[in-house]
């Protein structure tokens, strides 16, 4: 059995949703503030501070204040964990598949 | 502390009560007044605009980023609305002689707008703004 840290599983969990993968997407194109991030999706500052947060912990996003606004950027790095996990399960599907037929 | 109650009087509205240990006049003030904003708002904002007409808008520049909308009902000390974030709010004040009794109705478009709001903590997010305005209003008072 291999061991997965938990930032995987908190990374799989923030994924789940469609917001935040959204987030997500809007971040790969530069640092945004949580206003900019709850706009398009009618939301209030609130609801997307939860998002960030969730995102934050999955260790997806980094928040940093300068000056007197928090800026939100995709973490270095971030999909690293996963991407990893994925491409093993990957290889596995290519070895599954290589194989069959054989005994 | 005074109790904050939550209630969903209907398909596109959210209704947050709260009573205020303070007169309409100061309570009507936090949501008006320039100077005050950025008490409750957090430190380093700052407010762009604050236009409190109808038609007028407001603007500040938020740790979150920009917050801003446009006062649609006037109606100084009893009642203000205005456009905020993805809402109509109604915020009415009623005089309770030393207190105020705060009714604010946010109007959402769609239903789903209405319960994805109510999801993230109106109750949690209304409860931690309404202590940083009891601060505001005890630093008036005095």
């Amino acid at each position: 059995m291999v061991q997965y840290s938990p930032t995987v599983d908190l990374a799989f969990s923030a994924l789940a949703d469609p917001t935040r993968r959204t987030v997500l997407e809007r971040l790969g194109s530069g640092r945004a503030t949580i206003s900019e991030l709850a706009e398009p999706f009618g939301m209030t500052l609130t609801g997307m501070k939860k998002h960030i947060q969730l995102l934050e912990e999955a260790e997806l996003v980094t928040t940093e204040k300068v000056g007197r606004v928090r800026w939100c950027t995709l973490a270095p790095y971030a999909f690293e964990g996963i991407s990893t996990w994925l491409q093993r399960l990957d290889r596995f599907a290519q070895v599954v598949e290589r194989t069959k037929g054989e005994r | 502390m005074n109790t904050t109650t939550v209630t969903t009087p209907n398909e596109l509205e959210i209704r947050v009560e709260r009573v205020f240990d303070a007169s309409r006049a100061h309570v009507y003030s936090v949501w008006t007044d320039p100077e005050l904003i950025p008490e409750w708002w957090g430190d380093g904002t700052v407010v762009e605009e604050m236009d409190v007409r109808p038609g007028g808008t407001y603007r500040f520049q938020t740790e979150f980023g920009v917050v801003e909308g446009e006062f649609r009902e006037v109606e100084p000390p009893e009642r203000l609305v205005q456009t905020f974030q993805n809402h109509l709010q109604t915020l009415e004040f009623e005089d309770l002689g030393e207190r105020t009794k705060l009714t604010q109705t946010m109007r959402f478009e769609t239903t789903e707008e209405r319960d994805t709001t109510m999801q993230y903590g109106v109750e949690e997010g209304a409860k931690n703004g309404f202590e940083r305005i009891d601060a505001v209003l005890a630093k008036i008072a005095a």
